[in-house]
């Protein structure tokens, strides 16, 4: 058997010849393969496109060249490179991260699906009108993708398109999603980071509004970010192509946007679905889900959003309401410690309604700030922890047992601290949704969010009343 | 009737006509830019899905009860990457 060094110098003096024959597309050294499997033999290798049965003695590979054996391999080669359309790469894309949750970011689900991976744009928070809790508002076909979707699938910002990792940049799951004649859109919860009512260099969201006709507006998403232009149409229908999986769907009264050419050549372009549209007074009209290679965008008109998800647009107003509360009060940590401080410590009657009561004013009080353009629901959380329940009920044998009743133990007790550390829950993460979380880092992942946090607080109420009583 | 109740009248009575045309891709009422600057005026605007498609192939007029309709070529497709 000759030398490496050898078959090597055969290879690279045959090369040139060999590189003339018809197909050939390679030629190397390495071992030889028979019936697909490898051999110990060293050979001179030529690949070709395909092997063909009838080759002619002339466009033959020799079996053999100056006593080294030749191996025929299928296989074509190609360069590992994606070729983009120039139009298509988007330099300026926004891949980042944010640890405030905001509009005008990238967002996609953490699965792929068949293969690929999807990226689009978080338009703006959003308030479930079912669990009252923040939401992620985009586009069905940026968080579903296609009909393969589940509730809870997971979301991540950035998207996986834009190196964001499934688990790590996990920041919510699907809740709710609407393909309809006027919605493309879907929701999802949001979780492990605090969010903002703001949209990326546009900021705070004060409403919504109907489009006009030649109205300026502006958008931010993941792709072109900062966009201007113009309401262009209204009352369009409109056929739009999702690809092979969704097909065409047909859509009804919606809002044409042309790009304003003198600040930016396209109002939108892949990756910006699930942007939202707003004009000049930051209201938005819209949620932008199609368009075209000229940069013309099509949005669905935010009433139909609004209605079909079944959700309110997140303002700065609502949060300013509750950040006013946190100053003129010594805000919600204040509020919660006299809580527990009702919750655990305190066995008089008397007492215990003079803080209940106290607290009862204060929020009352505090109505005072709440503006009548504040979503309605505000005032129904702020009022339900309130509402005379559970404390006016207590009974003075529980409170006192030791002095009216010694010796008797409180059947109940148990179940009466089970339904009020569950009210309390249910009031924390209720009035959640209208706290920034940046208001509520002890709130958000607060001690009375898991059965096991739960069981420990109820335990510890136990002892505190058992001490009392002794 | 004023003019924008009159584009919407004749849009769907355009849209009645063109939405099943093989070239069909939308309708729309936008407004006529004159020197690049939107007025008043309405419009209402079909979208077709391929070059140089007339009136005719569309078998609609190219003005209805005052209203002008035009034909673009526009395909729209979803916006997610």
């Amino acid at each position: 058997m000759k030398k490496l060094e050898e078959i090597i110098k055969e290879k690279e003096a045959i090369e040139a010849k060999l590189f003339k024959l018809k197909g050939v597309t390679g030629v190397d050294v390495g071992y030889k393969y028979v019936n697909g499997k490898r051999t110990d033999e060293i050979a001179i290798r030529v690949h070709v496109k395909k092997k063909k049965a009838n080759v002619s003695e002339k466009e033959k590979v020799p079996a053999e060249i100056n006593g080294i054996e030749t191996d025929v391999i299928e296989m074509e080669i190609h360069p590992q490179v994606i070729a983009l359309k120039l139009e298509e790469i988007s330099v300026f894309a926004d891949t980042n991260t944010y640890s405030t949750v905001k509009g005008g970011i990238s967002i996609g689900p953490e699965r792929a699906i068949g293969g690929y991976i999807y990226t689009g744009t978080l338009g703006c928070i959003a308030k479930d009108n079912g669990s009252n809790n923040p939401v992620l508002l985009s586009n069905f076909h940026v968080m579903c993708v296609d009909n393969s979707w589940s509730v809870g699938d997971y979301m991540c910002q950035p998207s996986r398109v834009d190196s964001g990792s499934p688990g790590t940049d996990r920041v919510g799951s699907l809740s709710r999603a609407v393909l309809s004649n006027h919605v493309d859109g879907a929701i999802s919860t949001l979780s492990g980071r605090p969010s903002d009512c703001s949209i990326v260099d546009i900021g705070d969201v004060k409403g919504t509004a109907s489009a006009t006709l030649n109205a300026p507006v502006r958008k931010r998403g993941r792709t072109t970010l900062y966009t201007e232009g113009f309401v262009d149409a209204i009352n369009a229908t409109i056929n739009v192509n999702y690809g092979s999986t969704l097909g065409v769907k047909t859509f009804t009264n919606q809002i044409g946007i042309r790009p304003n050419t003198g600040t930016n050549p396209k109002f939108s372009q892949k990756g910006d679905s699930g942007s939202v549209v707003v004009d000049e007074d930051n209201k938005i009209i819209g949620l932008l889900f199609a368009g075209n290679d000229d940069g013309y965008t099509y949005i669905n008109p935010i009433n139909y959003v609004l209605n079909e998800l079944n959700i309110s647009i997140c303002t700065k107003l609502a949060k300013s309401v509750i950040k006013d509360f946190a100053d003129n009060k010594g805000g919600r940590k204040d509020f919660k410690e006299k809580v527990e401080k009702v919750e655990s410590k305190e066995i008089n009657k008397d007492k215990l309604e003079k803080i209940e009561s106290k607290e009862f004013k204060e929020i009352g009080e505090h109505k005072n700030f709440i503006s009548d353009k504040v979503d309605k629901p505000i005032t129904d959380k702020l009022d339900k922890p309130f509402d005379g329940g559970k404390l006016r009920e207590i009974n003075p044998g529980i409170l006192n047992p030791g002095i009216k009743n010694p010796g008797i133990t409180n059947p109940g007790i148990n179940n009466y601290l089970e339904q009020r550390v569950a009210d309390l829950e249910n009031m924390m993460n209720s009035m959640s949704a209208f706290i920034g979380q940046e208001l509520r880092p002890d709130l958000s992942s607060g001690a009375l969010n898991r059965e096991d946090d739960i069981n420990k607080a109820q335990e510890k109420m136990n002892k505190d009343i058992a001490d009392s009583m002794g | 009737m004023n003019n924008s109740e009159k584009a919407n009248q004749v849009l769907e009575e355009i849209k009645s006509k063109v939405e099943k045309n093989e070239f069909f891709s939308g309708i729309e009422i936008t407004s006529i830019n004159k020197k690049e600057v939107g007025t008043e005026d309405v419009c209402v605007r079909v979208l077709v899905n391929k070059k140089d498609v007339t009136h005719a192939d569309m078998g609609i007029p190219k003005e209805k009860d005052g209203i002008p309709i035009e034909i673009v070529n526009r395909t729209i497709e979803a916006q997610s990457q």
